[in-house]
């Protein structure tokens, strides 16, 4: 059974800053390829007086959809730099007030649209959408699933997490005719935190699209005969990058050639810099801004061990990305990926020792490296976009009663 | 009759090129900068010699011509020298014509302009001979008296500029070492060696180098006749007026639009007019005066910033870190015996790339920032951490070594200043030693 979905994000690749654009991008991919029809919302800053605008657009295997770029100045992320504290927290709940009222203004927009658009089922990503998913509903009266890719207790890390928007999680939640988490990691904190019950939640782990440019040719002549050990991601409190320093200085005492790259961008850049060069890994531990496409391959097919030392990661498809590059991952324990990539050792995200003796055993074993090699291909591979559209249309199914 | 003496310094850096973690293993040519960058040091020398190094070197020969008596200083980096061969040679010439009326006279300096003096005086002495023969090849002369790095001096660098053999040296008149005293007469260091001391006369030189076209200050629009007078009225016969700037006054930084090239010149009339003031070089200081009283510091002080100490190179922990490793390499460094892979190391030395990761007034937005190929300090740690790792990539280190280059920081900030004891109207205060 085919059905004209209605499809709300907020981040879409090429603008993407994060896994949310990848996975709408994956999802819708492969929904379309099971014939279903999608319209898709976008937040975009346009110029004053535009409502919206709408294109068709075709994914990179021929499937289309329906994309409609509303026009809003919703911000995925933080754009400051952390610096003085004070501030920053003056800073960060400007930011989360302005885009609270920017995710109502865009729910407003968004649910006139839903009432121009035939459409058997509401899917909303994130709280972002999730105003807008409520008031659609109110609109035209389909079934909401809203599908959780990041809660607010995972992107503050613990760090006072803002009480507006996890409220904002809950109302959708609460609305929803089914809620969709990425891991069993996230479904548990849905349970915990929001009290969402069990039997309300389904689980879909995020896919990968097999790599095609595996075969491609990237430069990989460099740092050579140096153990090479990265991390990719934005560097922001819930992603532990101040862990991956500290196990750099563990490993470097051990392996004094060792080389740690940081790729990504985030509030933390100025404070990780200042602290590695406090601890002496000037020369060790390397940024390398933010890195895509072809940078971030040749990052990944060099390195000898990938690290996701995430204090909270709703899934982390990063680490499947790195997989299908064949480097092994140390991934932590509070990680959805974890789930999807069993022969990883599960290390908790602030255990530097138990990490630096996985990454000690990845670099100097062969053997070792070569077998998580291996495990981490066919785990990865088997995590489809398709797969995951399937199950998707297993909850459109239930929603709808059919 | 005041005695006036211009010292001029020329410094340019060889700056480093983007840097990325991809070229890491690959590529040794650091300071290739492609010209479409507009801080490649092809572009940034041939700016500044059309700007202030070519008209202010004309105008600075004609008053030698014009006027018997006029004379001055200068003080070029051999890294300067070098781009001036390789990008302006028409410059030399003029250097060379300027040197041989005999009446200017050069100092001695590092030819890396580095930091050599704090953290290892063998590196310091090999780079000031290096210095000292490359002035010798080019222009005929052998310096006497010494300029350290952004005029960088205490009781320990006096000494191991005596011990080379320099009659003199030159630095900041830092009231926290004056207490008091004026920076016009000539001072001598601590200890047996005694080395004459030529202190800066930071008001005065300040209003040309800094605040001449600053419009706020109460004296703008300076004419020269009103600095003549502040340079003639209130000094005597046993005064020295130190007026110690970067060469880059004239043009870059003090745009020719400002009159600062008039002013120059007038000054210079104006003086040679007078029977109020002439103009002397150190050298002729040390023939005409003896030292009287010591000027100590035991804590480093320099011409840089309010603070008149190292915390322009030498104040966070982007600068500790990749200071105290570049100079923990030298051994193993040494023993390649490579001379490409020495070239770059002591390149990499050159304080103006600490000077880039300076944090301390960022973010009022900074003047550092103006000197500054880099966005940011932070950007400038980035890209020289990410040289550091090819740049030891490049050296065999034993496990010792290894462990020595990857220690933490020893944080040199102001804050671990102690005062010890109150001697005679000067303080002594005791450094952490850097040198290892």
């Amino acid at each position: 059974m085919q059905k004209p979905i209605f499809m709300i994000g907020w981040e879409f690749p090429p603008h993407n800053s994060g896994g949310l654009g990848v996975a709408c991008a994956g999802l819708t991919r492969g929904l379309a390829s099971l014939g279903h029809q999608i319209v898709f919302t976008l937040p975009q800053s346009m110029p004053a007086g535009v409502s919206h605008q709408s294109m068709s657009f075709v994914h990179a295997d021929g499937q289309k959809m329906k994309m409609i770029h509303v026009n809003s100045f919703l911000q995925p992320y933080l754009q400051k730099q952390r610096t003085w504290e004070k501030q920053f927290e003056n800073h960060v709940q400007q930011y989360y007030s302005d885009m609270v009222e920017e995710a109502e203004k865009y729910g407003d927009t968004v649910s006139e649209l839903a009432g121009e658009h035939e459409h058997q089922v509401i899917h909303a990503h994130d709280w972002m959408s999730i105003p807008a998913g409520i008031k659609s509903k109110q609109k035209s009266g389909r079934p909401l699933v809203v599908h959780i890719h990041s809660t607010e207790y995972d992107r503050s890390g613990g760090f006072r997490p803002q009480s507006n928007i996890a409220d904002i999680e809950y109302r959708g939640m609460d609305a929803a005719d089914r809620v969709v988490t990425v891991s069993h990691y996230t479904k548990r904190m849905l349970e915990q935190y929001y009290s969402i019950p069990s039997e309300k939640i389904d689980v879909v782990h995020n896919g990968i699209d097999p790599n095609p440019d595996f075969h491609q040719q990237v430069l990989t002549e460099y740092l050579q005969d140096r153990p090479l050990i990265v991390f990719v991601g934005r560097l922001t409190i819930q992603k532990g990058p101040e862990y991956f320093l500290s196990v750099a200085k563990e490993v470097i005492a051990l392996s004094p050639r060792a080389v740690f790259v940081l790729a990504g961008h985030g509030d933390m850049y100025q404070s990780l810099l200042v602290s590695a060069a406090e601890q002496g890994l000037s020369g060790s531990v390397l940024f390398a801004g933010f890195l895509r496409g072809k940078e971030k391959t040749q990052l990944f097919r060099r390195a000898n061990v990938f690290v996701m030392p995430s204090v909270s990661e709703p899934f982390g498809i990063v680490a499947l990305e790195a997989a299908l590059e064949r480097t092994p991952v140390v991934v932590s324990k509070t990680s959805g990926v974890s789930e999807v990539l069993p022969h990883a050792v599960p290390i908790d995200f602030w255990d530097v020792h138990k990490m630096r003796d996985a990454i000690v055993d990845l670099i100097s074993d062969p053997a070792t490296h070569a077998q998580h090699v291996a495990a981490g291909l066919n785990h990865a591979n088997a995590l489809t976009w398709d797969k995951a559209a399937r199950e998707i249309d297993q909850v459109y199914r239930r929603v709808v009663g059919a | 009759m005041a005695q006036v003496c211009w010292y001029f310094q020329i410094h340019q850096p060889w700056r480093l090129k983007p840097y990325s973690v991809f070229d890491v293993g690959r590529d040794d040519a650091y300071f290739d900068i492609p010209e479409e960058y507009d801080f490649a040091n092809s572009r940034v020398l041939r700016k500044v010699a059309d700007k202030s190094y070519r008209p202010m070197l004309q105008l600075l020969w004609q008053l030698l011509q014009d006027h018997p008596s006029f004379t001055f200083t200068l003080s070029l980096s051999g890294v300067v020298l070098e781009q001036f061969q390789e990008f302006a040679p028409d410059l030399i010439a003029l250097l060379q014509d300027i040197v041989a009326t005999g009446r200017v006279e050069i100092l001695g300096e590092t030819y890396y302009h580095s930091l050599a003096s704090i953290f290892d005086p063998e590196e310091f002495a090999v780079q000031v001979q290096m210095h000292s023969d490359l002035v010798a090849e080019l222009f005929g002369v052998s310096p006497r008296v010494f300029r350290n790095t952004e005029l960088i001096f205490s009781n320990d660098v006096a000494r191991q500029v005596a011990d080379l053999g320099f009659e003199a040296i030159l630095t900041e008149g830092a009231d926290h070492v004056l207490h008091g005293r004026t920076p016009t007469r000539l001072y001598r260091s601590v200890g047996e060696e005694a080395l004459p001391i030529l202190l800066k006369h930071y008001q005065l030189s300040d209003d040309v180098a800094f605040r001449f076209s600053q419009q706020s200050w109460a004296a703008w629009p300076l004419r020269a006749e009103t600095y003549t007078h502040w340079l003639t009225a209130p000094f005597g016969a046993d005064d020295i007026i130190n007026l110690f700037m970067d060469f880059e006054t004239f043009g870059e930084h003090q745009w020719e639009d400002t009159g600062i090239f008039s002013f120059f010149e007038h000054v210079t009339r104006w003086i040679e007019h007078t029977e109020q003031a002439r103009f002397v070089t150190p050298s002729q200081v040390l023939m005409a005066h003896t030292p009287q009283d010591v000027f100590e510091t035991a804590w480093p002080i320099s011409w840089a910033d309010v603070d008149r100490d190292l915390t322009a190179w030498l104040g966070n922990a982007f600068q500790n870190d990749t200071t105290q490793k570049i100079y923990a390499v030298k051994e193993a460094l040494f023993a390649t015996g490579d001379d490409r892979l020495i070239e770059n190391w002591r390149r990499l030395q050159t304080s103006d790339h600490f000077y880039y990761m300076c944090t301390k007034w960022f973010a009022d937005g900074d003047v550092h920032a103006y000197f500054s190929p880099y966005g940011s300090p932070y950007n400038a740690y980035v890209n020289y951490s990410t040289v550091l790792a090819d740049f030891f990539g490049r050296v065999p280190l034993s496990s010792a070594e290894e462990d020595q280059v990857h220690q933490e920081p020893i944080l040199y900030e102001k804050e671990s200043q102690t005062q010890t004891e109150e001697d005679g109207g000067t303080i002594s205060v005791v450094a952490p030693s850097l040198v290892q």
